[in-house]
This record gives structure tokens, sequence and C-alpha cells, in this order.
């Protein structure tokens, strides 16, 4: 009797247990009782969005927050909370992780691309070397055991390096460390040499192994635009736009009619394919990025089976132009279509339409994807861009229709400087944000 | 049976008062056209005369954010390999960004839990101190077992760990709340308290105090 007592009482207590804390979150949930000032209540919002953390109300920081509140300085108190080590591991992390990867969600490992955002934000590099920039950031090997620190094998061919960073449990901000000079695989595929045309996070592994796999490198364009510019391909389509750099893997008479192309495909391949040149060097084959003119070309044009692209690790699939392959694809489509031959490329998207979408500033043609990087970096629409993703990301909502003034505020300001870091504190300041 | 229908009914009311309860203006992603007026029309001294609406939003702590925020509020220094396979085995239940309409009893079933995680370490943590150290347990005496715990002990660990996670003091209500959870309902006949000398016991109630506020909605919000 003494037995089946105890065990009803321990099951009880354990369904109270439970009730207890769900009764505690039902009730609580609604139930707000406050002695803060409504200062400290501003303070502590401030700091768990841009900390990306709750913090004690009793905390030193909270009060000297709600002080400089209190006197109207709402920047110098949203600078406090970007001292806290989850500004950098949670809220930078997430603002770099969803411009990484092709899903554009926050929930993505730590990668070079991550890395190298929160190392610029931390060390106030201008944000336009975000494209353009001839360095990445890494883990120190000082500070983190075993270390995985193979040029090749751990950053070229893999994620190893990364992988082993985040699971470190290491704070980033302490950990990162700046590398000057990106790398490609050499021609034996054993050795790094330097990047020929680097582009900042444009030319990292993980965006590189994000778009520049399979496929015909528009991709890059399209994820570059979006990424980095904010822009759906749908946004920025224009079938007014000359069509000749569209390639020959474009059908120009799609279910027998050109009447169709000229009002739908042509929107988005006459823009995407006069930059696609850009991309017409590399491939991410076999776990790692190809430059063609690096690895052993082999002219797939010269196989008999055209539809077989397959080469040895060490080499990459060329054409008789020596581009890579994936420019060749199906060119029997449309044969009087654009060929490819180079990495020049020159933007068409240049239209009055795209002149308000992307606000462009710099030379709108080069050579290779360095080039291309500085011409998204200084357009009004990449800063404009950082800005709406600063603002989702602390105010948790997107502008609204009737907040432009506030964007091309927030936007101005940040091209002042094109520092990250007070770009978070600019519209953590501001009173739309948090709603106080 | 009768506590089983209890908790299907409380589990009910946490989804009813979370659909109510939120507000869902301004989803996440949401944005206006990009048009930017770069000609010598423009007119950029409007800005000046610009005027500030305060909007508020709602959202609660994403996957990448929860077990940080514990860790922030509380004080935890050291975080056990048990809280972290817990935590990284439960993520996907997690909210992924945020968002509001991501609340649902799955995610707070893994809070629960991981609060529960949390909070062990944190007693572990402070057990080792001495008082003044602490920032949570300051009143309790981990020496004794939890007999000795009265109502002021609860109220002090209450107040410091609302202080601490939901930034700001309990109310009343919910001060009245808490006690009930932990000392039982006298219409019970207080069944369920926790009670005796065993000092084991007394770290299942300090845990038992702070997973609740822990794991509470008011401590997950964004």
């Amino acid at each position: 009797m003494v037995t089946v007592t105890t065990r009803i009482t321990k099951q009880t207590r354990r369904f109270a247990y439970f009730a207890s804390l769900l009764a505690i979150f039902s009730m609580i949930g609604f139930s707000p009782a406050s002695a803060q000032t409504d200062a400290e209540k501003h303070a502590l919002a401030m700091y768990r969005r841009v900390a990306g953390v709750r913090i004690s109300l009793d905390d030193p920081k909270i009060s000297q927050m709600a002080s400089l509140i209190s006197q109207g300085q709402f920047e110098n108190a949203a600078a406090i909370p970007t001292a806290d080590v989850n500004f950098y591991g949670i809220t930078v992390k997430e603002f770099a992780a969803k411009m990484s990867n092709r899903e554009l969600t926050v929930s993505a490992p730590l990668t070079d691309f991550v890395a190298t955002v929160i190392g610029i934000t931390r060390d106030g590099v201008d944000a336009r070397e975000m494209l353009t920039g001839d360095f990445y950031y890494a883990g120190d090997s000082g500070q983190i055991n075993n270390l995985p620190m193979d040029e090749v094998d751990d950053f070229l061919k893999s994620n190893a390096h990364y992988e082993a960073v985040e699971a470190s449990n290491q704070e980033l901000v302490d950990v990162l460390v700046r590398v000057d000079g990106q790398k490609l695989v050499g021609a034996d595929a054993q050795s790094a040499i330097p990047h020929r045309d680097p582009a900042g996070v444009i030319t990292s592994r993980s965006f590189m192994a994000a778009h520049a796999i399979d496929g015909t490198n528009r991709r890059l364009v399209e994820y570059s635009m979006k990424s980095f510019a904010c822009m759906e391909i749908t946004e920025w389509a224009d079938t007014s736009v000359a069509d000749v750099f569209v390639g020959r893997d474009v059908d120009r008479f799609p279910e027998g009619s050109n009447n169709r192309f000229q009002a739908t495909c042509k929107g988005c391949h006459a823009s995407m394919d006069s930059m696609r040149p850009a991309f017409a060097m590399v491939d991410f084959d076999t776990e790692y990025l190809k430059y063609a003119g690096v690895q052993n070309g082999v002219n797939i044009e010269l196989r008999n089976d055209p539809d077989n692209d397959v080469v040895d690790e060490d080499e990459i699939a060329v054409d008789s132009q020596g581009v890579p392959f994936k420019f060749t694809r199906a060119t029997d489509t449309f044969p009087e279509g654009y060929i490819v031959a180079s990495n020049e490329w020159t933007n068409l998207a240049t239209t009055r339409k795209h002149e308000k979408l992307f606000g462009w500033r710099s030379a709108t043609s080069g050579v290779g994807m360095g080039d291309f990087g500085k011409m998204v970096s200084e357009s009004k629409g990449f800063s404009a861009c950082m800005v709406k993703r600063a603002f989702e990301s602390v105010c948790k909502r997107g502008f609204n229709s009737d907040e432009d003034a506030l964007k091309e505020l927030l936007t101005t300001k940040f091209e002042q400087d094109y520092d990250f870091k007070n770009l978070f504190i600019s519209v953590a300041a501001r009173p739309e944000c948090l709603g106080m | 049976m009768k506590l089983l229908k209890l908790t299907l009914l409380l589990i009910s009311m946490m989804g009813l008062t979370a659909c109510g309860f939120f507000d869902n203006q301004n989803k996440l992603g949401s944005g206006s056209d990009e048009v930017f007026c770069t000609d010598a029309s423009c007119d950029t001294t409007g800005l000046s005369s610009y005027e500030a609406v305060p909007v508020e939003t709602f959202a609660v702590l994403n996957q990448n954010q929860v077990l940080k925020s514990m860790i922030s509020c509380t004080g935890l220094t050291n975080v056990d390999n048990a809280t972290r396979n817990l935590y990284e085995g439960s993520k996907n239940s997690f909210s992924l960004e945020g968002e509001a309409e991501s609340v649902g009893a799955p995610m707070w079933m893994a809070i629960t839990s991981l609060a529960g995680e949390v909070c062990d370490d944190l007693v572990a943590q402070e057990a080792g101190q001495s008082a003044d150290q602490r920032r949570i347990f300051s009143a309790i005496d981990f020496s004794q077992g939890p007999a000795n715990i009265n109502a002021l002990q609860v109220a002090s660990v209450t107040a410091n760990m609302a202080r601490s996670c939901w930034g700001r003091d309990a109310s009343s209500k919910e001060r009245e709340i808490i006690n009930t959870a932990f000392f039982g309902d006298p219409a019970d006949n207080n069944d369920d308290t926790f009670s005796g000398n065993n000092t084991q016991e007394t770290r299942r109630a300090a845990t038992f105090l702070c997973a609740g506020i822990l794991a509470s909605l008011s401590a997950n919000q964004m």
C-alpha cells in the first residue's frame, strides 16, 4: 500500500511540475507588472534586439543605457550592446548567414562567408570591401586547439575549418583573425595559389559552392543581386533590354513562338546574361572551385559524347574558347546566340527603371568578378539592401510602405562611413524600430 | 486523470492565448519597393521634416538565440555537455527566425526541457558558491532539505529570476502562482510540495523555481 501511494505521489508530482510550468507560461505571459522605468524598458528592448539575448535589469549596462536614453542619446545607448559577444555571435552572424546560402536562411553553419562578414563588422572595415576585398577571416589556431588549418583540405576543399571553429563553442568575436590573400586550388589539386580574381565574399568557397555548382553560372548573377542588392530577378526583369548577350542555350521560340521569348524569357535573360561573363572562368566541381587557366583544361567539344563533361579532379571541363564548359551546354538550341569567350562583361540592366532600382554609381562594365563586385558594392542598391537587412534583423519587421523617408535617411547615414556596426546602432536608435 | 485533463486544458489555453495575444503586424521579410531618386529633381530636404512613427513588434527567441539568452540572463558560466546535446537535438523545435506565428506547443515543450537543463547547471554552479556570489539563489541554503525553504526564500529566487530573465519584477499574481506551484494548493492538502531533509530535493526545488520562470513567454520574448 505504501509503495503504491509513493508511486502515485511521484507521478502526480511530475504532472504537477508540468502543469505548474504550463500555468506559468499561459498566465504570466500576459500579466506584466513592472517596477522598471520607461528608460529601463527601452534599454532592455534595445539591448536584446541588438545583442540577440536577454539581459538582467540589474546589469550596470542597463542603467547606463537608461541614463543615456533619458538624455536623448539613443545612438550612444545602442552602442553599448554591440560590445556584447552575442552581437557578433548571433546578430551579425545571422545578418551574414541570410546572404550566404541559397535558402537565404539564418539556419546555416559557420562558413568563410559568415566569418568574413563578422570580421568586417568587428574591425570596422569598409562594408564595400565585402564584395571586393582580397581577404577572408578564419579561426585563430592559437586560441582553438586542434583546429584544422590545411589551406587546401580544410579551407578550399571543405568547410572543415569553420565547422571546427563553430564546434569549439568559443566566441567568434574573440577567435576570428583576418587573412590577407584569397586562394585557389592549384593545378596539382594539392597546393594553394593566390586567387586570380578575388571579390570578397562573392569568391568565398561557400558562396561559390552554393551558386557556381552545375548550372550555367547565371545563378551567381541572380543571387548576387538577391543577396547584396535585395532584388528578386522578377523585380529587375525588363523586356526592353537588348538581347544581344542572351546565350545560345536559351530558346528564342519556346513552344514555337518568338512572342513568348520577347514577352517573358528576354526580360530576365537580357540583363542577367549580360553580366554572366563576369563568372566565365569559374566552376565549382568535385568540392572545390576550379578556375579556367589554373586547372588543366579538357576541351569537351572534342569528345564524341558532348554530354559527358566529367573530368579528373585536377582538370576543368572547358569549351574551345577555354571557358568552363557549362557556358556551352545546349548550344544547338539557338546557335546564333551570344558566345561567352572571356570574362569581359557589360551590364545592360541600366535602363531608367534599373537606375532607379539599383542606383549604379560606378562602371557598369568590366573584367571578371572583382569589377562586378565593385559595381554592386558602390551602388545605392547595395547600401539600401544592407540597411533593409539590418532593419529587419533589429526591428523584426520590414519597412512599411510609408517609410521611404526613413529608409533614405538610414541609407544616407550608412554611406557616410560604410560601417556595419554603426548601421546596427543607427537602426536600433530609431523610435520606429523598437516602438519607443 | 484529473491532472491529465488539467494538463491538456492548459496546453489548449496556451495555444489559444498564443493565437489571440500576438500581434502579427509587419510580418518579417516584407518590404516596400526599392526605388531611389537619383536625378536632380529629388528633394532630400523633406527628411528634416520627417516625423518618426514608433512601431512595436513582437518576436520570440529563435533557435540560435534561445540557449545563449538563457545563459546570458541567468549568468550561467559552465554549460554541461548534456545541456548542449539537448539543445542541439531540439534545435529544430525552436523557432527558426522568431516569428510570432512560430509559437506552438512543440516549441514550448522544447524550451521547457532546455530551461530545466540550464537551471540544473545553474543550481550546480551556484550551490558551489557562497551566497554573496550568487545571482539567483542567494537566499537558498543548499546544505539543508527543502522543508527549510520558506516563502521569503521563494520570493527572493522569484525576484532575482524575474529581474534577470524577464527584465522586470514579478506581479503579485505571478508571485501567487509561483507560490502555489511550489508550496502546493491547500485544497489538495499540499500533497505535491517539496519536503523532507534531502539536499538533492533542495536542488530539485531550486531547479523547479528557475525553470518555471526561464521557460515562460516573458523570458523568451525578443
